[in-house]
């Protein structure tokens, strides 16, 4: 499949959206010369879940941290290609990555709360970003609230360690940990991989609340969370997008014989 | 099924394995009991104020070792104020900020060789450096200086490697979050890091207290009888006041030395319970 297929394979409804929140561009990303994401030209719309699928190692979690530049940490990658957030080139010389990842938040296929309490979890974000001290109980309440944890953390645990939560609490508590941050766009790479179906489901019925607010891109190996939570589904294989449209079109009429294949469970 | 067949033997050896290993804690804790126990007997009773606060004498019963326990006390108390910030300092850049390259190996290689190397080779580069190129003659800075650049391997070691095992986990959350590199370091990587950075500080300014070779080198005296006011001002410590005792004929004097070895371990572990205190507290902060 070459690139300039991928791209017709791109639904025409789309255009209904609106400009792009997030517009990534021929992306070409390598580690120490060995291609991982080849030409994505891919957009991410406003309040709206994309998920990105794929078989493992195609690319998918590559190509998400690039999103917020997560990946200028990781030894020998080389990048090439636009991200376009809010019309801004994320990799523009004068964009300092620490911004980006301020107004980009992330939440991990591991949860990965800080070994401190649940309170200082949340604040500490807000805390070094300058937000006032005064407002800082409401907006951790605020941000477990949207998170769906609060109920279960009124009771004074807000000072108890984050590491005595349940795995699906400590998962939401490194979303609000992400929302206190007030991001427009929140990357989410595999976040229920570790949980339960019970907390998965939390999980999932707390991202169709997120997204009246907020735009979320998620990775997911799973193919019914995608057709159940997202609005758009891209489907990557060996680094190339080998299609992306609204969910409803690729699960049920995808374009592509590979897309197809790989939804219906016939590989991958 | 097969398995079964062996089972007894191989209880057996297992049951063996853990005797044997019992017998040789047991062995190594039992030699030093005896020998603790020896030296306890030998000076016990020297060991009073009088001794504490007194300087070294021909005499018997007016000798203590005023002024060797204040010379350990500047000598560790300078070595830990320079050692430690420059230690670790330099473990976090390694860790955190230089590129893993070929240098940063090298320099590694080179750090591991350098805790290796016998401490009177510290001593004499100590005495060529600091006591005659910089001048500061036989002063407790100039014994500070050179123990720091003999402690100064194992704290970095000890430092990477507690750095090192804070999972890179948490370092991606705060980056995350907008967080700075000196701001994940700050509020994450080195709380999580602590207990083991402390327990390497434990072995570094343990080593630093007992050495004898380099400060004998650099020319620490033995005979000393004023403390120690300034880092300029020459000093003895206990070790060289322990040997210089012990090396002296009179059955007395050795009763001395054992005496200042007592007080010499109380010094030791005084400054280990400290930072087991320290370190405790550091735990539970995490939990
Ligand atoms: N840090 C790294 N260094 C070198 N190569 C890497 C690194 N991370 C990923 N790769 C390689 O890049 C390719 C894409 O990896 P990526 O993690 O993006 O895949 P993925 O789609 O997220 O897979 P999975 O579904 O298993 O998480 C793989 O071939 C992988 O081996
Ligand atoms: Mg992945």
């Amino acid at each position: 499949m070459n690139q300039s297929a991928a791209r017709q394979n791109i639904s025409p409804k789309e255009s209904a959206e609106g400009d792009p929140i997030l517009q990534a561009s021929n992306v070409y990303i390598s580690y120490s010369g060995k291609p991982a994401v080849v030409g994505v030209t891919l957009p991410i719309y406003k309040n709206r879940i994309t998920s990105i699928i794929g078989p493992s190692g195609c690319g998918k979690s590559t190509l998400l941290r690039s999103f917020n530049r997560m990946n200028d940490f990781i030894h020998g990658v080389s990048m090439e290609g636009k991200i376009l957030y809010l019309g801004v080139d994320l990799y523009a010389a004068d964009v300092d990555p620490v911004a980006v990842r301020r107004n980009i938040g992330m939440v991990f296929q591991k949860p990965n709360p800080f070994p401190k309490s649940i309170f200082q979890n949340i604040a500490w974000g807000p805390a070094i970003n300058g937000y006032k001290k005064d407002d800082m109980n409401r907006l951790v309440e605020d941000s477990l609230k949207k998170a769906a944890l609060w109920d279960e953390i009124k009771d004074g645990r807000l000072t108890d360690s984050a590491l005595a939560l349940s795995g699906g609490q400590q998962q939401r508590l490194c979303i609000a940990r992400a929302l206190a941050m007030e991001p427009q766009l929140i990357l989410m790479d595999e976040p229920c991989s570790s949980l339960d179906p019970v907390s998965t489901s939390r999980i999932e019925d707390l991202l169709f609340e997120l997204k009246k607010r907020y735009t979320i891109v998620i990775v997911t190996h799973n193919m019914q969370q995608a057709a159940r939570v997202s609005d758009y589904t891209a489907f990557l294989e060996n680094g190339k997008l080998i299609e992306f449209g609204e969910t409803s079109q690729v699960f049920t009429r995808p374009v592509n014989k590979r897309t197809e294949e790989y939804v219906t469970g016939r590989f991958g | 099924m097969n398995e079964v067949g062996n089972l007894p033997r191989r209880r057996l050896k297992a049951k063996l394995f853990h005797l044997f290993c019992a017998f040789v804690t047991f062995m190594g804790v039992a030699f030093l009991v005896i020998l603790l126990f020896h030296i306890w007997k030998e000076g016990h009773h020297w060991v009073d104020w009088q001794f504490l606060n007194s300087f070294p004498s021909r005499f018997v019963e007016k000798a203590g070792i005023k002024s060797a326990l204040w010379g350990t006390i500047w000598l560790v108390g300078l070595t830990a104020a320079i050692s430690i910030p420059v230690g670790v300092a330099a473990a976090i850049y390694m860790e955190e900020y230089a590129s893993k390259g070929k240098l940063n190996t090298f320099i590694e290689i080179n750090i591991q060789n350098l805790a290796g190397v016998p401490s009177i080779v510290y001593g004499i580069l100590g005495l060529a450096i600091f006591v005659r190129w910089f001048n500061l003659e036989r002063s407790v800075l100039a014994g500070s200086l050179t123990m720091s650049l003999l402690i100064l391997p194992i704290i970095i070691i000890a430092s990477r490697e507690s750095i090192r095992a804070v999972p890179s986990s948490i370092r991606q959350g705060s980056f995350a979050l907008g967080a700075t590199r000196w701001q994940t370091v700050r509020a994450h990587v080195l709380p999580a890091a602590l207990p083991g950075i402390l327990t390497g500080l434990i072995l570094a300014l343990s080593r630093a207290i007992g050495e004898t070779a380099p400060l004998v080198m650099i020319g620490a005296l033995a005979y000393v009888a004023f403390v120690p006011e300034g880092p300029m001002d020459s000093f003895t410590a206990l070790p060289i006041q322990i040997f210089n005792w012990a090396s002296r004929p009179q059955e007395k004097f050795h009763q001395l030395a054992a005496g200042g070895i007592l007080v010499l371990l109380a010094v030791l572990l005084m400054m280990n319970a400290i930072a087991i205190i320290i370190r405790q507290r550091a735990e539970r902060k995490m939990k």
